[in-house]
């Protein structure tokens, strides 16, 4: 399966704008999960996690989903494949499994955006949580940039099933 | 774009990284086991007895 020039040219820029974008929403939501996490004054974690609940569910679920979908079409349509290249399938390994994390962090995401809303955060409530969310974080930008890393070095290495082709 | 990867034997950054990654993950549910990591993936009984619902 193979795509025209156009076509690749459009799934890359696709999967590239959405893969640098998640990148940088998820760095300020980190940004705004340290301030959380750091500050003791109330209206700062009331202006954080509401608006870390509106990055997480508007910007970086969606540029997470799109950044997978269209890695997947970009490889699958150009003779690099999803299984032939080691970096390749690398960085599959990583997006899958940080997808799956992303979709499965929501409940607490949502939970301190709520509380943010309503009023109720305070001084230390749920301080492993706050800090939960900054180790998420942190975690997550530094998958993205070795996906990053791998995605300009390309290093060499070609799979068993690559190899056969 | 084939020639970059000629030969079929495991690079060495790629066992290097899959070392690194099995770290991470007995690293990820050490934690998780030992009580670290607030809720999880889902919320404590604390946090939930408050109701949650989504933007």
């Amino acid at each position: 399966m193979s795509m025209t020039p156009r076509a690749r040219k459009f799934a890359l820029t696709a999967h590239i704008t959405s893969s640098i974008g998640w990148f940088g929403a998820v760095a300020g939501f980190l940004a705004l999960a340290i301030a959380g996490a750091a500050s003791r004054d109330a209206q700062v974690m009331r202006a954080a996690y509401p608006a870390m609940g509106l990055t997480y569910w508007y910007v970086i679920v969606p540029l997470g989903l799109a950044s997978l979908l269209t890695g997947l079409v970009s490889s699958l349509g150009t003779e690099w494949g999803l299984f032939r290249h080691y970096w390749v399938l690398v960085k599959l390994l990583l997006t899958i499994p940080l997808t799956v994390l992303l979709l499965m962090h929501t409940q607490p995401v949502s939970y301190m955006a709520n509380a943010g809303i309503e009023r109720t955060l305070s001084g230390a409530d749920l301080g492993w949580l706050r800090i939960q969310l900054v180790g998420d974080a942190t975690a997550a930008l530094l998958v993205l940039l070795v996906a990053t890393i791998l995605s300009v070095y390309r290093p060499r290495g070609m799979t068993g099933y690559g190899a056969s082709r | 774009m084939h020639s970059r990867g000629s030969t079929t034997s495991m690079p060495r950054w790629v066992k290097a990284f899959g070392i690194a990654a099995i770290l991470v993950v007995l690293l990820f549910f050490s934690l998780h086991l030992a009580g670290y990591g607030g809720g999880g993936h889902t919320l404590h009984s604390d946090v939930m007895e408050h109701g949650m619902h989504q933007p």
